[in-house]
C-alpha cells in the first residue's frame, strides 16, 4: 500500500515538474478539438461555433480572449450573411489586436450590399 | 511493482530532460532585428499521401504560436478566403512572394509548413503513429527567413503488461488495430507544434503579447 502511495507521489511530481511547460497566455477553449471536428464532418460547423463563443465568453471573464477567434465568429456569421453580427465580432477583434486591422478592414469593406454573396457564398 | 517504479522514474527523466536546455541555441539577430508582431499561417505543404492532413493539422498551429505572444491570424477564416480567390494550392501561395502576402494581409511575417510524414505503421503486434514537419517564417518586409525549424514526433500505443503474457499479448494486438483503424494524429501535431514554438533556444522569442517580450535574450540570444 504504501510502495503504492509513494508510487502515486513520484507520479505526482513527475506532473509538478511538467509544469515548466508554458502557462497558457490566452483562453482557447476547445477551440481546436472542435476545429478539427468541423474538418473532420462539416456537420459540426454548428458545434465550432458555439465552442467560439464558449471561448471567448470565458476569456472575457479573465481578459485573455484568443487572437482570432473573433474574427473566426465574424466570419462563420458572414457566411451566414449575418452582417451585422459579423460586424460586431471583426470591431472586437480589431480593438483587442490592432494587427488584424488591415485585413479585417479590407474584408468589412466587401461586406457592402451586393458583394456580400462573392465574400460569403 | 519494482517495474512500475524504475518506469515512472524513466517518465520523470523524459519531463526533465523535455525541459532541458538544448546546448546549442539559433541565432536570433535577424528575428529581433526583424522584430515581427505578427504571424499569417497559410495553407500547408503536404507531402505525404493523406488527403486530410493539411486541414486537420490546421487547427494545431494557430495557439501554440499565438501563445508564444504573436498576433496569429485568423487560421480558417484566410484558408477560405484564400481559396475564394483560387489561391488554395499551398505550392502556389507557398512560392508566392511574402512582400505580396503583406501588402495583401497586413500581416508581418508568413509561417511556411511542410508536412512530411503523417503515416501509421503496422509491425508485429504494435502500431507506429508518426509525423513530421518543417517550419519556416518568413518576413513580409523583405522575404528573409527568420526563423526555421523541423520537428517529428512518433507514438505507439501499448498494453499496460499484465500477469498473463497471452492476455498482454491479445492487448497489444487489440490496441495496435485499434490505432491502425484511427490514428490519433492531432496529440502528436500539437506536441510538434508546442515544441517547434515554446522550445527555448530553439522556438520563437516571447512576442509583444506576453510579458517576457524583449526580456528573453539570454533563452533566445543574438549572436
Amino acid at each position: 500500500m504504501t510502495k503504492i502511495r509513494s508510487a502515486i507521489v513520484l507520479a505526482a511530481c513527475g506532473l509538478a515538474l511538467c509544469a515548466c511547460a508554458p502557462q497558457t497566455r490566452f483562453e482557447w477553449g476547445s477551440y481546436e478539438p472542435s476545429l478539427y471536428a468541423y474538418y473532420k464532418n462539416s456537420g459540426e460547423r454548428g458545434a465550432y461555433e458555439a465552442a467560439l463563443v464558449k471561448a471567448i465568453d470565458a476569456g472575457k471573464k479573465s481578459n485573455k480572449i484568443a487572437p482570432g477567434l473573433y474574427a473566426e465568429l465574424g466570419y462563420l456569421h458572414l457566411e451566414d450573411g449575418k452582417i451585422a453580427e459579423a460586424q460586431t465580432c471583426f470591431d472586437e477583434e480589431m480593438r483587442l489586436f490592432p494587427e488584424s486591422r488591415f485585413f479585417l478592414g479590407s474584408v468589412a469593406k466587401r461586406m457592402a450590399p451586393g458583394e456580400i454573396k462573392g465574400a460569403a457564398s | 511493482m519494482k517495474l512500475l517504479k524504475i518506469g515512472i522514474l524513466l517518465a520523470l527523466a523524459a519531463s526533465l530532460a523535455s525541459c532541458a536546455t538544448p546546448p546549442t541555441s539559433k541565432d536570433y539577430a535577424s528575428f529581433r532585428a526583424h522584430d515581427p508582431h505578427s504571424i499569417l499561417v497559410v495553407p500547408v505543404l503536404n507531402n505525404t499521401t493523406s488527403l486530410t492532413a493539411q486541414d486537420f493539422f490546421l487547427s494545431t498551429i494557430s495557439a501554440p504560436f499565438a501563445e508564444r505572444g504573436y498576433y496569429v491570424f485568423p487560421a480558417h477564416m484566410v484558408k477560405s478566403i484564400l481559396e475564394k480567390e483560387g489561391l488554395s494550392d499551398a505550392g502556389l501561395v507557398h512560392a508566392a512572394s511574402p512582400v505580396r502576402l503583406g501588402q495583401l494581409f497586413g500581416c508581418d511575417t508568413v509561417l511556411l509548413i511542410d508536412i512530411n510524414k503523417w503515416e501509421s505503421k503496422y509491425v508485429v503486434l504494435s502500431t507506429t503513429t508518426t509525423v513530421a514537419f518543417q517550419y519556416r517564417l518568413v518576413s513580409c518586409r523583405d522575404g528573409a527567413t527568420i526563423w526555421e525549424d523541423k520537428r517529428e514526433m512518433a507514438y505507439s500505443p501499448q498494453a499496460a503488461s499484465g500477469g498473463n503474457p497471452l492476455a498482454a499479448l491479445i492487448a497489444d494486438a487489440i490496441i495496435a488495430a485499434l490505432e491502425k483503424a484511427e490514428p490519433n494524429y492531432m496529440p502528436l501535431a500539437t506536441q510538434a507544434n508546442v515544441m517547434a514554438a515554446a522550445t527555448v533556444g530553439q522556438g520563437l522569442p516571447s512576442g509583444p503579447y506576453r510579458a517576457e517580450y524583449g526580456k528573453d535574450q539570454v533563452q533566445f540570444p543574438s549572436k
